[in-house]
Parts: C-alpha cells; sequence; structure tokens
C-alpha cells in the first residue's frame, strides 16, 4: 500500500528544497549572469547620459542589489515551493499508481514548465535598459496572464489525463491516456502561444548583451526547478516507500 | 479536521489558504510591484522611491519577470 505523505512532511520537503534551489541559483546568478547586468546598467547610462542629464540619485545602490539578489531568490523560491505544496496535498490522491516522491518529480517540473520556462519561451527575460517604463502595467499584465492560462492549460490536461483513466476500468498499459493527455496539452499550449500579443518594446540594447542575458536568465530558471524537483523527491522519498507510515498509536484488531 | 504541524494548529483549509495567501504575496513582491505594497506606509514617496521593486530588482530581472 502507498502511503500518502501528511502536509507537516510536505511542507516541510517543499520549503527545505525551495530554499536548497533558491540559494543554488542566486550562488549562479551572482557570477555568472551579474556581470552582464553590469554590462547592461552600464550602456543604459551612457544612452540615458546621452538623451538627458537626469539628477536622479540612486536610493539602491548596485552592491545592495547584488544582495538583492538572494533576497529575491529566496522569496521566489519561497513562494513557489508553498504553492507547490498546497497542489501537491490537494491532487495527490488523484494519481494513486504514482509513488509521492515521482508525483513530486513530475509535478514540480511540469510546475516549472508552466509558470517559468513555458512563459520565457513567448516573453523571454530582458536585461536591465530593455523594458520601456511607459509599458510596464501592460507587459506584467500579459506575463501574469501568460502564467496563468499556461498552468490552466497544464491542470486540464492533467485532469483530461486522469478522466480517461476513470472512463477505461480495465487498465491497459496506461500510454494511450497519457498520450491523449499530451495531445490537449500541445494543442492548449499551442493556441495559448499564438493568441497571445507579443511584447512590442523595442529591443534598443546590442544583441551580445541581451542574448547571453536571455540563456543565462533560462538556464538558471531550469537550475531552478530541476533542483526544486529532484530535491523535494529525495526528501519526501521517505515518507513514499511502501510501509513507511508510523506505527499507529493503537494496534489494529487482527481478522484472522 | 485539525491536524499538527510543528508549533502551531489549526485547520487543514485555513494552512492551505494561509500558505496560498502568502505564496501569492511574496511572488507579487519578488515579480510586480511597483511602490504600491509600500504606499500603505509611504503614501506617494513609494512610487517614486519604488524600493521593493529596486531590492528585487536583478532577480526579478534573472527569473524573467517584466521590468522597467
Amino acid at each position: 500500500m502507498q502511503t500518502r505523505p501528511p502536509i507537516g512532511s510536505i511542507l516541510k520537503a517543499a520549503v527545505i528544497g525551495g530554499l536548497i534551489a533558491a540559494l543554488v541559483v542566486a550562488v549562479f546568478n551572482f557570477f555568472v549572469t551579474e556581470p552582464v547586468i553590469d554590462r547592461a546598467i552600464a550602456l543604459e547610462e551612457l544612452l540615458r547620459h546621452v538623451q538627458e542629464a537626469t539628477g536622479e540619485t540612486l536610493l539602491v545602490d548596485r552592491d545592495t542589489q547584488r544582495v538583492g539578489l538572494f533576497v529575491g531568490f529566496v522569496l521566489y523560491g519561497l513562494a513557489w515551493a508553498l504553492l507547490f505544496a498546497v497542489v501537491f496535498h490537494l491532487t495527490q490522491g488523484r494519481f494513486k499508481t504514482m509513488r509521492a516522491s515521482s508525483y513530486g518529480l513530475l509535478l514540480a517540473l511540469l510546475m516549472g514548465w508552466s509558470v517559468a520556462v513555458f512563459p520565457f519561451l513567448k516573453y523571454p527575460a530582458n536585461p536591465p535598459g530593455v523594458g520601456d517604463p511607459e509599458t510596464i502595467q501592460y507587459r506584467q499584465i500579459l506575463y501574469l496572464a501568460f502564467v496563468m492560462l499556461s498552468g490552466v492549460a497544464t491542470i486540464v490536461s492533467l485532469a483530461v489525463c486522469r478522466y480517461l483513466g476513470r472512463l477505461t476500468l480495465r487498465r491497459h498499459g496506461g500510454s494511450p491516456r497519457w498520450l491523449m493527455a499530451a495531445a490537449v496539452y500541445v494543442a492548449s499550449a499551442a493556441v495559448l502561444y499564438t493568441a497571445m500579443p507579443a511584447n512590442t518594446d523595442p529591443v534598443h540594447m546590442p544583441n551580445d548583451v541581451v542574448w547571453p542575458f536571455r540563456l543565462l536568465s533560462l538556464a538558471g530558471l531550469g537550475l531552478f526547478w530541476t533542483l526544486f524537483a529532484g530535491s523535494f523527491a529525495w526528501l519526501i522519498r521517505a515518507r513514499s516507500v511502501p510501509g513507511a507510515r508510523r506505527m499507529p498509536a493503537v494496534p489494529r484488531p487482527q481478522h484472522l | 479536521m485539525t491536524l499538527q504541524v510543528p508549533g502551531l494548529q489549526m485547520a487543514k483549509g485555513q494552512l492551505l489558504v494561509g500558505m496560498s495567501i502568502l505564496a501569492l504575496l511574496m511572488l507579487y513582491v519578488v515579480a510586480l510591484d511597483q511602490g504600491l505594497l509600500l504606499s500603505l506606509v509611504q503614501g506617494n514617496l513609494a512610487f517614486d522611491q519604488n524600493l521593493l521593486h529596486e531590492i528585487t530588482h536583478d532577480a526579478r530581472h534573472a527569473a524573467g519577470f517584466p521590468c522597467h
């Protein structure tokens, strides 16, 4: 019998996994991405000085922002860890044939794809100096809408998968329903990707700043979600081994 | 139904809702805020200073959120 880990264990594994992934990715970005951000900011200031001499003083200097990189990723890691724990807890009973660690790994990778990697493919990250401050609200709405709809597409596909599993009472390997769910996902993701308006901001930065930044940003996101998925699965595994449940306080009556 | 999380006892529904709200608030701070949250204490100054945006700036760019 597969035991389902209790919410306390899920929360603990998710938070620890989220913090591990967040810190590793922050260190990665600190050493690899920060130099690109610095180049972009230097270029941005050069452009701004040519256009107008703005008398603004910086409240938050670059060193503080580099510390903020860690603060930001810890917030990112904790936030997704909590949301993941909620979703995992609410849905783990729906896929009874999977171990908690396998389901955790799958769910975390699907979540990472849906809320980070797929949105990135539509709205790639930009270094400082690219975004037009006038359009920030519009771009935020687009991004947020894309993340939410992308999540909905994944959830609907998983629901289709489970619904088909119920319909066919006789099991035949399981692959047809996974294929059906994958087909539903690919179709809805393609509609979402083409229907959402593009980011229309012009990119004034040179390509040798923009593209390294984008690749490093994507690598960081991939690193975060694989590390999170792996750590969670590893931390929850002790709870998912058949028969790992603690001894009940009151012994059950023996039936023969 | 109540459950035990070390050091705290509450209904499971409350815990799940609480976790979700906390998570969304943290995501809002790291991904979206342009001064609104601190304007509750700082007033209009918050929109000029944009402290949360400035502090989470590098993570916001690196994580692919729209910025500037």
